[in-house]
This record gives structure tokens, sequence and C-alpha cells, in this order.
């Protein structure tokens, strides 16, 4: 019943003969074409003889749209309409592991996983030429068969016409034969100006099915026979079960198992309703756990640690003489507390496991991970276990993790039958891998102006990544984390890459360095990973410099970004919009500024708080500049959606560790913002032909200082703990 | 055996009274559409209609609506065409979709007691959770559903 882990190692070797060959992005394209003439794998373009397109794209759609703009990229090369697109489904695929985490960690994170915001980033001009390459191939066959030049037949809306005479046919009818034609290595691209999709809000592919409820989510998988189960865990950290008294649970009617793993125990039963009431009836037995974890003590080693000399991060100039040589130095502390990802839909998995196939399905941002967990249990050989990924009901990279995978499959195994567990939204919450704690030291070294010529950052928490099974190559001996420390001065220090200060803040002399302060709590990556609370500190800590020295809080973010165009335009852009200095009577404004994921971006929120500290955001302006945009409508629901994420852990809950255990459990005791509670928005992208930025974390971590220095602006009193509580306004 | 009167069809479920509607719905009768998300009536993923009226699926029990009119996402339309959802369609509203059946059907049933709901009335009304965050899609797919629902 044990979980046999797999090393990193062990795993890409198997996953390797699966695909036949770690075949990298575009060079899998030519024969992706011609898919369906008799290779083994799944055909990710196929072009039926309706001529409706099946997509398989490598992405999951977890709500940020990726199937609608993959499917567009396509669409807009392939000439043909969205109506066209009959089918898209995320394909587990070897060709597509992806490219951006194999650009930033030298191949050595060789996997398929959506996360990061970097699925445009790196698929755009592969989905682009798979696009063009087909629609090359549809002319070549229509000029064969009518024995005209190539560049007399034109692609047009799912047809190739012949200039010269009325002759069309459509992509359906060429199909066939055109998959024998050798495909062109390099086809040509459209041009912007030549865009009739790409740009614009064309309407999601996946609204229909998810307004009249036939979308299919992980918990809506539906197989002959299945079973129905539920997990309950060890409460406290790091308990592990050495027994259960099932007595009471299985006389719960329609209970027909438990099955204690490490731990926890799956309850299956011939309902999920059974199945959770059998949980609730099922007593653990546990040994060991970490009982006297509490905030109090986790913040405690924090504060410890911060003596500690710590890992290097960035470095500019010399940040010793700066600081002996200024005026003034300002130093500040910031705290982020845990929280978790409360994605609407709990987690939840279904697997069916024979001695010979095991088939999962799931709502997994990493089909290679859940591929990997089934490996684990079923010791079968990837050739005989197949991944299928559903709609994600919120993903925001709780998903990434590979946990929720494990019950249903030892179910499955253990009953011979398909099983699908889902978790109830207590064990949702209460087995979270959270966003990390933090404690953030700054030290500004001002000037006579008041202008910082120093700044010594110290970042004190977990080094997430080390708790991964698949401990990921960014991850130094020396436990320096770039899953953390992006946000702050980080350059994106990846392995493979030189840090890159150029465009950050003009601060001449810097030292930003990482304490690990590990907790016996899991962490994980939440919306945004470091970013989240390294830019409520320096977006909160550049306000409070501003507000030392007297300057405008935009006029230092303008005066410290004079190298970086891009940041000063938005930073106008959001000045402008927002009426900068002119909030109406009662309200009051904040602003922060972020370049995370190259994605250049401001935001003003405009507050008021009310006599028993309640804070009301009013309005937010949010200015983006993320490159290209290939989706307008998309890219402000990603922005507007990232930015009510980290508005709910600016102005709601937060998760507490006491005695080993999380405090929370369910909406009740740890609250979410409502349609009452959110503001008027103004989003606005800056158009450009950049290359495409991040965009479906980029809008969460800004929010945060933005409103805690609006609530400065309206009170004088400076929140240096999110989340915001009315008892330190009043 | 227990007989419920679903999407005007009459469906025998083989349930304890004492099971929540939402469990029977999902589990025996495969109406996914109504989701599962807090089981404690907090965040309105499993909302159905119960004569009428938006009832959140996993607080009340088949006991409970015997005898009683019971609409569900499958059931508000055959094809979409519930003003309610066309309005959703234009303003493209959903992200993950997840809650978004559910704040759909609490959205049809404020307009059959309000038809044209203010942003005062909404706030009071929608109570539902999405973490996508697509409340101001919603407020403005609210408004339009009551424009197309007057039109119809």
């Amino acid at each position: 019943m044990k979980v046999i882990k797999l090393n990193r190692r062990d795993f890409l070797k198997s996953s390797a003969l699966a695909g036949g060959g770690l075949i990298l992005g575009l060079s899998g394209l030519p024969k992706l074409a011609q898919a369906g003439t008799g290779s083994a794998l799944p055909p990710y373009l196929r072009i039926a003889p309706d001529g409706g397109i099946h997509l398989g794209v490598p992405s999951a759609e977890m709500g940020q749209g990726i199937h609608t703009t993959l499917a567009m990229l396509l669409a807009e090369e392939l000439e043909v309409e969205m109506s066209q697109i009959h089918h898209i489904e995320t394909l587990h695929h070897p060709d597509f592991k992806h490219p951006t985490f194999r650009e930033w960690t030298n191949s050595k994170l060789n996997v398929q996983m959506t996360g990061g915001s970097v699925s445009i980033r790196a698929w755009h001009l592969p989905f682009r030429k798979l696009g063009a390459t087909a629609r090359e191939l549809l002319r070549s066959e229509a000029a064969r068969q009518w024995n005209v030049p190539v560049a007399e037949c034109r692609a047009t809306n799912g047809r190739i016409e012949h200039s010269g005479s009325r002759r069309s046919l459509g992509y359906g009818e060429l199909a066939g034969d055109a998959s024998r034609l050798t495909p062109l290595e390099n086809p040509p691209l459209k041009t912007p100006e030549q865009f009739r999709l790409l740009g614009k809000p064309v309407p999601r592919w996946d609204t229909p099915e998810k307004v009249n409820g036939s979308a299919v989510f992980g918990t809506d998988v539906d197989l002959p026979g299945m079973l129905y189960g539920t997990v309950k865990h060890c409460v406290v950290f790091g308990e592990r079960l050495t027994g259960v008294d099932d007595t009471k649970a299985k006389a719960v009617p329609g209970v027909i198992a438990i099955i204690p793993l490490e731990d926890q125990a799956v309850v299956v039963a011939d309902s999920t309703w059974a199945a959770m009431q059998g949980a609730k009836a099922l007593t653990l037995h546990t040994s060991g756990g970490h009982k006297d974890l509490s905030d109090e003590n986790i913040f405690q080693q924090f504060r410890s640690d911060l003596a500690k000399a710590g890992v290097p991060v960035a470095h500019r100039g010399d940040p010793t003489t700066a600081m002996g040589k200024a005026i003034r130095v300002l130093e500040l502390e910031y705290e982020a507390p845990m929280q978790a990802h409360a994605a609407m839909e709990p987690l939840c998995a279904t697997a069916s496991v024979t001695p010979e196939r095991c088939e999962v399905w799931a709502p997994t941002q990493s089909s290679d991970f859940a591929m990997m967990m089934a490996m684990g249990v079923t010791e079968l050989s990837p050739e005989k276990i197949k991944v299928h990924t559903t709609y994600l009901g919120g993903g925001f990279g709780r998903k990434v993790e590979y946990d929720f995978i494990t019950a249903p499959l030892e179910a499955s195994k253990v009953l011979g039958k398909p099983v699908k567990v889902t978790w109830t939204r207590e064990e949702d919450t209460r087995h979270d891998f959270y966003r990390p704690p933090f404690l953030i030291n700054m030290r500004f070294g001002l000037n006579s102006k008041g202008i910082p010529e120093g700044l010594n950052v110290k970042l004190v928490g977990p080094a997430v990544s080390r708790q991964w099974q698949m401990p990921p190559p960014w991850l130094e001996e020396n436990g320096y984390d770039w899953l953390v420390t992006v946000g702050m001065f980080d350059g994106y220090n990846l392995p493979n890459r030189t840090p890159d200060l150029s465009k950050a803040y003009a601060i001449p002399n810097l030292q930003v360095d990482f304490v690990p302060s590990d907790i016996q709590a899991p962490t994980g990556a939440w919306r945004s990973i470091g970013a989240s609370h390294n830019t409520f500190a320096l977006e909160s800590g550049l306000d409070e410099v501003a507000q030392s020295g007297g300057h405008d809080p935009f006029e230092l973010r303008m005066k410290l970004l004079t190298r970086n165009p891009r940041a000063l335009a938005v930073l106008d852009q959001a000045a402008e919009l927002s009426g900068w200095g002119k909030a109406p009577e009662g309200r009051f404004q904040g602003m922060g500024y972020t370049d995370y994921l190259e994605t250049f971006q401001a935001q003003v929120a405009e507050v008021s708080v009310s006599k028993r500290g309640k804070v009301k955001v009013h309005k937010i302006t949010c200015v983006a500049d993320c490159g290209q945009v290939f989706n307008s409508h998309i890219a402000k629901q990603q922005l507007e959606g990232g930015i009510l994420y980290g508005l709910n852990a600016t102005l709601k809950g937060e998760i507490n560790v006491k005695d080993g255990q999380i405090v929370q459990s369910n909406f009740d005791d740890y609250p979410m913002l409502k349609l009452k509670d959110t503001p008027e928005f103004n989003v606005h992208l800056m158009e450009n032909h950049e290359a495409p930025g991040g965009l479906g974390e980029a809008g969460t971590p800004l929010i945060g200082p933005a409103v805690a220095n609006a609530v400065f602006a309206a009170t004088g009193k400076r929140i240096r703990r999110l989340p915001i509580r009315p008892k330190d306004l009043v | 055996m227990t007989t419920l009167e679903i999407n005007r069809k009459q469906y025998k479920v083989d349930v304890a009274a004492d099971t929540p509607l939402l469990w029977a719905l999902r589990d025996q009768l495969k109406l996914h559409g109504t989701k599962y998300g807090c089981g404690i009536e907090q965040c309105g993923a499993c909302t159905v209609h119960v004569n009428g009226r938006a009832v959140r699926s996993c607080g009340i029990t088949v006991g409970e609506v015997v005898g009683k009119a019971i609409t569900t996402i499958e059931g508000l339309s055959p094809d979409s065409t519930h003003p309610v959802q066309q309005a959703w369609i234009e303003v493209d509203v959903p992200q993950c979709g997840y809650c978004q059946t559910g704040m759909i059907m609490a959205t049809a049933a404020l307009l059959e007691r309000n038809s044209m709901p203010s942003d005062r009335d909404i706030d009071r009304t929608i109570s539902n959770i999405c973490r996508c965050g697509t409340y101001n899609q919603v407020r403005e797919a609210i408004h339009r559903a009551a424009q197309l629902k007057e039109r119809a």
C-alpha cells in the first residue's frame, strides 16, 4: 500500500521510452501534420473528412483561456474560422514537454506542465507554425490535383481556391491526400497586419459548454462500474498512519472499503456522499507529527534565522560602501502569512487500474507528474498508462502537485474497479501546499534627497522546491530557490540564465540574500509564487521611502525606472487613467509597479477606510505591457482575475497553523471575496509586438501593496503584514 | 426508491431520504452540471431551483424535495437559449467555469423575482463564490440577461 517513490532519473528515462525520444517542440511538427498515418503517437492536429479541426494541445485549461488562444494561433495561419475547431483537448504527448522550462534549466526539467505563466510564451510560435504547415500542405495538394502552380492556390475560410478558375476544394476533401506530401520545414507566417483573429477579443471556445453544464471537470468523470471515494488525512503535519478503527465507517450504508495509506485513508463507497459519511465516522490511529508547529514558532524561527548569512540572489555595485555613506537608513520588515489555493473544484481524480493497464483522469497541471504517480503505484511501464487531462475547476499552482492522484490509483488497484476520489472542501483546505510564510527585511540607504543609493534585503522562509518528490534543477545545494526569490531583484536568476537587472529599479548598490528556513508544513506554488510576498515588501517599502523623503510615489518610481521605457509608459498611462493625485473626496490612492515575467505593469487602487477600520476598494486601474496580445478579452480576464485572487489575500482570510495543524477548514472560516466586494476595474493593455510576457499570474502580486499604500494614504497606518485587518487600522 | 421531479421529468433515486439533493443529482442521476464546492451552503456552486427558488442543493435533502419541482442547469433550457445563458455567452463570462452553472441558476431565480435588479440587489442576492474573479462580468451579464428577458 506504500507509494513507491521514483527518482527523477528513472522517471525521465521511462518517459523517454514512451515517447520514442525527447522530441522537442517544432522538430515534431511536420510529423504531426500527417498524424493518423500509422504513427503510434496520438495526433495533435487532425483535419477530419468533414473539414472539422481536432486539436490536441499541451496546456491544461484551468480558466486561463489557453485552449482558445492556442486554437486561434493555429486557426489564424490555417485560415479557418474558430467555428471549424470541432474538438480541443489537453493531450499527454512527448512533443509537449515544455520548452521554456527546458530553456531555463539546461533541459533538466523536461516535463509537460502548465504553470509559471509561460504557455503562450512557449507555444505561440509552434502553434502558428503547425497551422501554417498544414495550410501549405493543403495548398500543395490542391495544386497537385488541379495541376496548377501552388502560387495560384489560396487558402481561405477552410477551403483552397484557385485564382485562375472557379475551382475550390474544402480542407476535408484535401486532408487525406495532403498527408502524403512532404511538409515545408519553414512555412511562411502571416505578418501582424494580416491577422484576422489574433489580438481580437475572440469569444472563448469553452464558453458554450460552461454555461450549459456539459463541460467535464475532474469531478465529473464517469466510468461504467465506477466506485466513489474520498480521503481522510492525518490531521497533524508529518503524522503517519499506524492503523484505523473502521467499525463505524463500515457501518455507514454504501461504504465498501477503507484503504489505509501512508498519511491518509481512502474511503470507497457506492456514492461520494456515503464515502464522505464513512470518512467522518472513521478513526485514524497515528504516530509522530509536528504537534508543536504554530505561526508563532514559524516566525520566531524566521526572526532568529534573519541573523544568518544567506544565499546570494542579486548583487549590484558596492552595497557596503553605499550603506555606510547613507545619510539615513530606513529599515523595514514585512511579513506574509500562509494562504491556501482554494480552487472552486476540490481536489479529485479518477483511476482505472488492472494488472495490465492503467488510466488516469485528472484535473492536473502536469500530465507527466500524474504519469509518474501512476508508474509509482502500479509499477506498470509508461506505454501501459494513459493520462487524460480534464478541465480544471481552477488550478492556481495547487494542481501542479500530484498528491491527489495517489488515492484513486491505490483504491482502484486494490478493488479492481475504476474509482473516482473527491476531496471534501475541508480536506482541500487543510492539506494544501500553501503559499509559504515569509519574513522580508529591507534596509534602504538614502541620500540627502531621500533617494535610495543602497539596498540590503534578506528574504527568510522555506525553500519550497526542496519538498518536492522530484527536486527541480533550479534548486541549488545551498538552498537557493528561484520559486521564492522571484520578484526581489532576482533578474530571472535561473541556472541557465545570466541575471538581468537592467530593467529593475535603478538602485545602484544592492545585495539581496535568501536565508532558507524550512518549516514542517507543506508549501508550494501559489499563483505568482515568490513575487507574491516579494512584491508586497518591495512596493510597500518604496512607498515608505517616498513618504519619508517627501516624494510622490509615482514620481519616485519614474525616477528609478528611467532606463526602462516600457515601465515609464505603463506608469504614465496608469497615472493618467486613474487620475493619480486627484482622488475623489474621502478616497485615497496607492500605487505599485512590477515587471513580473516580462510583463510590465502598474496598478493604482482607490480605497476608503471606515471609522471601524473596514477597507473598501472602490476602483482598480491596471495598465500592463505584456508584449503582443493574442486575445484581448482573455488577457483582461487574466489580469482582472489575477488581481481579485491577490485582493482576496489582501482583504480576506489567511491560513494559520496551531498545534501542528491548519486552523481553517472551509469558506466559513476562510472567507472569499464576493460580488459585493468587487471593485470597479479599468484594465488597459499597451499595444505592441514585443515578445509575449506572462499574464496568468501577473495581476496577483501587485494589488496587495497598491491597496496597502492606499490605506496608508487614507489612515497614516502602514500595513506590514497582510491581510489587512480592521483592528490594525483603528 | 424515491421519485423526484427534475427538469419536468420523473426520476427514481435509490438513496436514503437524508442524502443531500446534490449527491443524488451528481452520483445517481449523472446530472454533473450541479457542482460540489463546499458542502456547507457557502459557495453556491450547487445552486438549483426548487419550486422556482434558488436553493443550495448541498443543504437540502432528497426527502425535503419530494413532490417539488426541481430544475438543474441541464433543464434551464434545452439548447442554452435561456436569457441568462445567452447573456453569459454574449459577455463571455466564464474562466475555469466551475462556479458558473451555480451563478447562472442563482441569476435565473433572481430575475424571476426581480426583473430589473439594481447593482445593490445583485450584491445582496448573488453571494456565490468565484475564485477566477469573473464577478464584474457576472454583474454585466446579469444586467444584460434582464434586458434580454424583458425583450423576449
